[in-house]
């Protein structure tokens, strides 16, 4: 009885889902699917503010104080809102793997800031902001351990944040037989099994993994930070140019008055601020 | 004049050996649909990595790409430099072509630093084997240096399901199929194809969980249960305990805390292993419950009934009373497997190798959803049937299990106890609901069921 | 167990100053009564006057309050008699069977004896169908509890009690639960196991069984005997109002 119930309402809420998604597409199609959308009209999915997807959880750029994300990514965001004349408003805490998906659909959030590289891979699925951060990836050990390199980990278990670079990086470069990658939702939940000693190594980004060392987890270290000069941005729907344009014009002028350059040395005192392309 | 001394000088010692840049790394992403390898003929990324040496500056790279290389849509080349960690600002100009790339620097790359090359949407040639990358550099003086052999890269031919998957991608129904966003990102036809072998290993691991843990859960459940009905206070008090705590939290904590927390105490155990003991004691409190009230909804006749034959509470437990509560609570108890198998999902969040860790790794590295789908219709594979046995199992036992007991004409007082057997007998009356366990709802329709054939 | 050879004259059952209480409610309030080897009792009165209990305390499915129960030379309600070791040797019916469900009318009979009295399992087999023959039901060895009426479930039940050989049989309103067409059946099969000489206490509503079979019959109300006799005396000649009173009701 109940079994039947769940499957029908799975059943309608599916075909909901489609229609839903079937009509949008046809609507896009008619909004401007041949002729080019008149330039730079912003479309938010909530008019007047601006809805921010995050995994609220990679300290220093984002994480949870009580219900609010912190850290310079909602700052800079704000300043990006402020500049915009927009209210900015971020979703509960999303799983990290999904904001892409969920920012290319463009019917959930107008913007993906969770310290995503800029990928090739990644652009074919949405648009990115100007760069804002450089970063690298950095492997992390216990410290009572006594490997020196990220190649040590060939061939071990090793974690990472699920869909992170630092997951490419692990299957593109840790591929000897018998690694075995561990792939984690949370950054949190990732350390704590590095702690726990069920993963020999984290390989996430380099910022968060010095703030985790630091703080939560002084058993840990980098063994490694790799330079792989990889990049942040913010992630918008492809659909969505004018937001795009209004991101990255709110960003150059907020880099000019020095904004930008403010938060940034708030979070980040011993670190160049990126020039923006200005 | 420069320039031809320059070439003057390449000319008379080509190729110089001496090496003024250190190749570090030549690695391809996988550009499998699934899977961690590389295959032959369809487009990757190649990165390149190498430093400058002391003393050493380098305008200009070259890089020769395996014979029998081709180039996808959108195919280029960029240039990442950087000091140490820290990301330079450097502007360069790349061509590439089937055969080689070409990238030159608008200004010297100079000692110390590391320069990477990714090229993007290069396919590697069709056949398997080991390639690897040559090429030369130009460096300050307008020398141009052979590079040294990079390592090597392992390409594999296609595999079945990259063919299919090949092979749809120049569908036009596929096309049009996939130019839905829905479609695309949840029922990606060739994600479709491509997760069912690449999650099989998952499944077989999830079932595996669930196969070991729920056995291991009867016995405890059932220990537990006989604790829960003892004779004395305090062994009922700390069974409550165990069957309150355990169901009164959510699984997911149970496993942060056993998966976290235990470690830091000392106990280390392989993540598999711990997982099969989180479910088995998990569940095993859920079937403490099913299994009490399984033996409870026995009537207080069938204790007496053997016990006026002599049959001591062991071999009434044992001969009587389980025989009959097995019955009854197979439904329940299977029903508690399905969840439990579900529960397997969980694990995933904690790094157990998994289906759903599978299936997450899939979408993670793909960005598409269709490999959840393929990951649903998996789990649907094993409690569909289930299911379906429940349903067969509770008709036959509707039919099969007529009542002994006669209707009873009186109201029959509530036991006060017989013996020693006392300790066995329920607690409480047994039409009493058995709200006790998540699927009570389906006992208790057990014990409902209507009139029972008799066949005179 | 030699005790029970030279045990002619001493009572199968004595019952000396029973009280029993359910919490605060007092069901006996005070009943001695023996009852000899081959001796035929049934107990008789109204609903609540505690027959039931009378009859479920001599094998200790209800626990006395207070008084003593005597099995042959046992004192059954001293805490170190093996309560199981007795009821071996008391068989007991109920109104409500009591088969279990999941064995045949064979495997009901030979469950006991195999794991009680630890017979071979062929043994087991030859005397469940043994008894089985003895209640009429030969026919029916293989068949589930669920498919046999009542009164054939009953019969089972007999047949399973006596397959243990006991010195006393306690009948608890066996026909009260069955549709009148079914009760003869049973009748029949307690008439003739009277006549063969085994000790039984019956607790029944049925009259003309307890005229006719009983050597005595035993007249309770309100948890004490009120009178007690042949049952000519007790049917024909009631001394007490309160027997008169039910008698008259239910005749």
């Amino acid at each position: 009885m109940f079994k039947k119930k769940k499957l029908l309402s799975i059943f309608v809420s599916v075909s909901l889902a489609l229609i839903l998604s079937m009509s949008l597409f046809l609507a896009g199609c008619n909004g401007g699917g041949s002729e080019p959308r008149t330039d730079a009209e912003m479309i938010n999915v909530t008019s007047g503010v601006l809805t921010i997807g995050s995994d609220c959880d990679y300290p220093p750029f984002v994480q949870m104080q009580g219900d609010k994300p912190v850290g310079f990514e909602p700052e800079i965001l704000q300043a990006i809102a402020d500049e915009l004349g927009l209210e900015l408003e971020y979703l509960p805490p999303q799983n990290f793997d999904t904001i892409l998906a969920s920012v290319a659909s463009g019917t959930k959030m107008d913007v993906g800031a969770s310290s995503f590289t800029i990928t090739d891979e990644r652009k074919q699925l949405v648009s990115f902001s100007l760069p804002y951060f450089d970063s690298n990836q950095a492997a992390v050990a216990l410290i009572s351990t006594s490997y020196t390199s990220a190649m040590d980990f060939d061939g071990l278990t090793v974690g990472a944040q699920s869909g992170t670079t630092g997951a490419d990086w692990v299957r593109e470069n840790l591929t000897g037989s018998g690694t075995t990658l561990k792939e984690f939702n949370q950054a949190s939940e990732l350390m704590a099994s590095l702690a726990a000693g069920d993963i020999q190594a984290a390989f996430f980004d380099e910022p968060a993994a010095a703030q985790y060392v630091a703080t939560s987890y002084t058993n840990c270290h980098i063994v490694e930070v790799i330079p792989t000069g990889e990049q942040y941005g913010f992630a918008v729907s492809k659909d969505n140019p004018g937001l795009l344009q209004a991101i990255n014009d709110a960003m150059i002028s907020l880099k000019k008055d020095g904004t930008f350059d403010r938060i940034f040395l708030k979070y980040f005192p011993d670190l160049k601020p990126p020039s923006l392309g200005t | 004049m420069v320039a031809v001394l320059s070439l003057l000088v390449s000319f008379m010692a080509p190729p110089t050996q001496a090496q003024g840049l250190t190749v570090k790394k030549t690695t391809a992403t996988s550009n499998q649909i699934t899977g961690n390898q590389i295959i032959g003929g369809v487009p990757t990324r190649i990165t390149w990595e190498a430093t400058v040496d002391r003393n050493e500056a380098v305008k200009q790279i070259t890089l020769v790409f395996p014979e029998g290389s081709s180039l996808g849509e959108h195919a280029n080349t960029k240039a990442t430099v950087l000091e140490g960690t820290i990301r330079l600002d450097t502007k360069f100009t790349s061509t590439i072509s089937n055969t080689q790339t070409v990238v030159v620097f608008d200004e010297l790359v100079e000692s110390d630093l590391l320069i990477r090359l990714e090229m993007f949407y290069v396919a590697l040639p069709e056949a398997s084997g080991e390639y690897t990358l040559t090429g030369s550099y130009i460096d300050a003086t307008g020398r141009e240096i052979k590079l040294e052999e990079s390592q090597t890269i392992s390409v594999i031919a296609a595999t079945t399901v990259d063919q299919i998957t090949q092979w749809m991608d120049d569908q036009p129904w596929v096309e049009a199929w996939n130019s839905v966003l829905f479609l695309k990102i949840f029922l990606n036809p060739q994600y479709l194809v491509a997760s069912v072998p690449a999650l099989f290993f998952g499944w077989l691991r999830s079932l595996g969980l669930v196969l070991v843990g729920f056995p291991l859960a009867i016995p405890i459940g059932l220990g537990i249960s006989f604790l829960r009905m003892a004779r004395f206070g305090v062994i009922r008090f700390f069974a409550a305990i165990y069957v309150n705590v355990i169901r009164g939290t959510p699984l997911f904590l149970q496993i942060y805390i056993a998966f976290f927390g235990l470690p830091l105490l000392g106990v280390s155990l392989d993540s598999y292993v711990l997982g099969i003991i989180v479910l088995a004691v998990n569940s095993s409190a859920y079937l403490a419950e099913i299994f009490r009230a399984g033996i409870q909804s026995i009537h207080k006749g069938q204790f007496e009934g053997s016990a006026s034959l002599g049959m001591n509470p062991v071999q009434t437990m044992f001969h009587v009373i389980l025989p009959q509560t097995i019955r009854r609570v197979i439904p329940t108890a299977t029903s508690e497997f399905i969840l439990l198998y579900k529960d397997t999902a969980r694990l995933a969040a904690v790094g157990v190798m998994e289906q759903m860790m599978f299936a997450k790794s899939l979408v993670a590295s793909s960005g598409n959803m269709t490999p959840y789908i393929v990951s649903a219709g998996y789990y649907l594979l094993v409690t569909l049937p289930l299911t379906k046995i429940i349903a067969e199992f509770e008709k036959k036992l509707a039919a099969a299990e007529g009542s002994t007991e006669a209707p009873v004409k009186k109201p029959k007082r509530r036991l006060f106890g017989i013996g020693s057997i006392e300790t066995l007998i329920p607690q409480k009356k047994p039409d009493e609901p058995l709200e006790n366990s998540r699927s009570a709802k389906k006992l208790r329709l057990d014990e409902e069921e209507g009139p029972h054939d008799k066949h005179d | 167990m030699t005790s029970m050879i030279n045990s002619s004259e001493q009572p199968v059952v004595r019952i000396i100053d029973l009280h029993k209480y359910f919490g605060s409610l007092e069901v006996l309030k005070g009943v001695d009564i023996e009852v000899s080897r081959g001796e035929v009792v049934t107990i008789l009165g109204p609903s609540g006057s505690g027959k039931s209990t009378l009859l479920r305390c001599i094998n200790l499915l209800e626990k006395p309050t207070e008084g003593e129960i005597w099995f042959e030379d046992t004192c059954i309600t001293d805490p170190k008699t093996n309560i199981n070791k007795v009821r071996e040797h008391v068989g007991m019916v109920f109104q409500s069977f009591n088969l279990f469900p999941h064995l045949s009318a064979k495997g009901n009979v030979m469950l006991a004896l195999r794991k009680v009295q630890k017979r071979s399992r062929e043994e087991a087999e030859a005397i469940a169908l043994e008894q089985l023959a003895k209640v009429g039901l030969s026919d029916r060895a293989e068949y589930m509890p669920s498919q046999l009426s009542g009164g054939q479930q009953q019969r089972v039940a007999i047949a399973r009690s006596l397959a243990m050989d006991p010195h006393v049989m306690l009948f608890d309103e066996v026909t009260s639960a069955l549709d009148p067409e079914l009760v003869r059946g049973v009748l029949d099969v307690m008439r003739q196991l009277a006549q063969g000489g085994m000790t039984m206490i019956v607790v029944t509503h049925e009259m003309g069984f307890a005229r006719d079979v009983a050597d005595r019959a035993v007249f309770m109300d309100e948890g004490v005997i009120v009178e007690q006799g042949t049952p000519e005396a007790v049917f024909d000649h009631p001394k007490h109002d309160r027997t008169k009173d039910f008698l008259g009701h239910i005749i």
